[in-house]
């Protein structure tokens, strides 16, 4: 398949951002000699200069406090926050961008944080943690979720750019996507990313919820459960916060019965589940299943959670 | 006054600043006064007080010019009323009635360039780096004064940030203030210098830290430049100095290693 990988679109969203926006600095530890610990700013250096492409220490708190400056001396940080570290970088999170915002109103307009997360063959000790975990319930936050190379460049694009809001922009990027192939880029950034969920596939009898990573996977045992009589559809998240839930109600509206498809423990899928139900319980035939991707037969356990949602 | 001429500062200018400062900390001593007494009878949230760093904390604040910025936590008020912040502005803060979105003890003040955090957990020295260093960048000549204490100072964050103030030469001035406590006690840390590459070396350090000076910690310092392999190898030259490592005993001895590699290699892959 012809395309551009997902880490290749976030490349190209950033160097697009620093090329239209001199008041952008990229920050965070390794991105700017090493080019990331997935090579997602390679290159960047060397092209916009040291000056905008900053190496830091491998400290959340203080990559995020170092932006915090940068934006109070008028500059656009955009930080990477190391992927080893995504469950006290959550924290780090709340208590750093959050909280600035709600005490100083300068942290909006804008502000991205980008954090590498999920798990991935090879990977650290922390892979499995879930930030939006945290993430999802901190007050004055945007927190977005791509699947696709197309989604994560207009999520960026559409981050710096003051008519699509002012709150910070978290955007969580799946490791185990990075690589993945997606169709081409188009010429203009799709902003309803940052907002609104995505019907990713039709189908009448079930609808699988999901956000990153767990995407291709409930795509790929939607497309397995056809030859067991079933057709499943399939919502990609994209906006964790705010959710859109009237996409997603909607979705369940139409089958009756969801399985919320998730990436990690202690996940932000409980509270998925809740708004569905809360805003489509009299159409539920069957209780919101939540399954989670925990081994290398993620797509088998998947199909087997959702046949038992309908049932067998 | 040997200083104030090297600074180029006219005797009676220096004389208006002092009886500035003079005035501005009993201006600050009578609102700590209040403060406390406030907070003792419950009508505010408790306030630290600055006690004796109170004129620490005034003169940093009183140096700083426009388009300087101070950062520091709720403690460091008086070096933003040194700064200009005026008294109403500190009791609206105290009482949780300044703007709508004020966080009783911090104050934040943009067009005066203050910035005092709650509760930031020494990220307060981020922000002043980050400052810092674009103020280096474009050479604007603005300072940040970063005020902090020594529990800052044991902060795994703090100890990130005065990293990056020497990477990116960032125009921030450290007010260290507050009761001696921990980095009084590193610098009192024997300090013993040895090369990297030598194993030898460190291996003797360490055995003189359990058998030397009891109950003081040792401090060895290993450091090397920034390239990655080791610039000679030390330990295997001493040997040879010795006569105890023979061209055809270092050649069998990696022999061996590349053989143990080998199977352990294979080993992990056949599984």
């Amino acid at each position: 398949m012809s395309g551009i990988a997902l880490v290749d679109a976030v490349r190209q969203a950033l160097a697009e951002v620093l090329a239209e926006r001199p008041d952008a600095v990229l920050l965070g530890c390794d991105i700017a000699t090493y080019g990331g610990p997935f090579r997602a700013t390679t290159g960047l250096k060397e092209r916009f200069g040291a000056e905008r492409v900053l190496d830091t220490p491998p400290n959340p708190a203080a990559i995020l406090g170092f932006s915090r400056g940068l934006k109070l001396a008028g500059k656009l940080p955009i930080c990477e926050l190391p992927p080893e570290l995504a469950a006290r970088a959550a924290g780090a999170v709340v208590d750093g961008v959050g909280r600035f915002e709600a005490r100083t109103g300068e942290a909006g307009g804008p502000f991205v944080v980008r954090i590498p997360v999920g798990r991935v063959a090879h990977g650290m000790l922390s892979d499995g943690d879930s930030p939006e975990a945290a993430l999802g319930f901190a007050a004055g936050l945007r927190v977005v979720c791509p699947s696709r190379p197309v989604d994560a460049w207009s999520m960026i694009r559409a981050a710096v750019d003051p008519r699509y809001g002012r709150n910070p922009t978290i955007v969580l990027e799946p490791k185990a996507l990075y690589r993945r192939l997606g169709a081409p880029l188009p010429d203009e950034p799709d902003a309803t990313a940052l907002t609104t969920a995505r019907r990713a596939r039709a189908g009448a009898d079930l609808t699988l919820l999901a956000w990153g990573a767990a995407v291709p996977v409930a795509l790929e045992a939607a497309e397995r459960m056809t030859a067991d009589g079933f057709e499943v559809g399939v919502v990609d998240l994209r906006s964790l916060v705010p959710l859109d839930t009237a996409t997603l109600a909607e979705a369940v509206r139409e089958t009756g019965r969801a399985l919320v498809v998730h990436d990690g423990a202690g996940s932000f899928a409980g509270a998925v589940a809740a708004e569905v139900m809360r805003e489509a319980f009299l159409h539920l035939e069957a209780p919101i299943g939540l399954v989670s991707g925990d081994d290398e037969d993620w797509v088998v356990r998947v199909r087997e959670a959702a046949l038992a949602t309908l049932g067998f | 006054m040997d200083v104030l001429a090297g600074l180029g500062v006219d005797p009676s200018e220096d004389a208006r600043i002092l009886g500035r400062l003079v005035e501005i900390i009993a201006h600050a001593r009578g609102a700590e006064e209040l403060l406390q007494r406030l907070a003792r009878a419950g009508q505010i949230r408790p306030t630290p007080p600055a006690g004796r760093a109170l004129a620490a904390m005034v003169g940093a604040g009183h140096a700083l010019e426009p388009g300087d910025w101070l950062f520091g936590t709720a403690r460091d008020w008086p070096a933003a009323l040194a700064h200009g912040l005026t008294h109403e502005a500190l009791f609206m803060q105290a009482f949780g009635r300044r703007h709508e979105r004020t966080i009783p003890g911090a104050l934040f003040d943009r067009e005066l360039g203050v910035s005092l955090s709650e509760g930031s957990h020494g990220g307060h020295v981020a922000e002043a780096v980050g400052f810092g260093a674009i103020a280096e960048q474009r050479g604007s000549g603005h300072i940040a004064v970063c005020c902090l204490g020594s529990g800052t100072l044991t902060l795994p964050e703090t100890v990130a940030s005065l990293v990056w103030a020497i990477e990116t030469r960032a125009r921030v001035a450290f007010l260290l203030r507050g009761p001696k406590a921990s980095i009084e006690r590193l610098v009192m840390m024997h300090r013993v210098p040895v090369s990297s590459d030598s194993a030898h070396r460190v291996y003797w350090a360490v055995a003189e830290a359990r058998t030397s000076r009891p109950g003081l910690p040792m401090f060895i310092d290993a450091r090397h430049g920034h390239e990655g392999q080791a610039a000679e190898p030390l330990d295997a030259r001493e040997l040879q100095g010795r006569g105890l490592l023979s061209p055809e005993l270092e050649r069998a001895l990696q022999a061996e290693v590349t053989s143990a590699l080998s199977a352990a290699r294979a080993k992990a892959e056949q599984r």
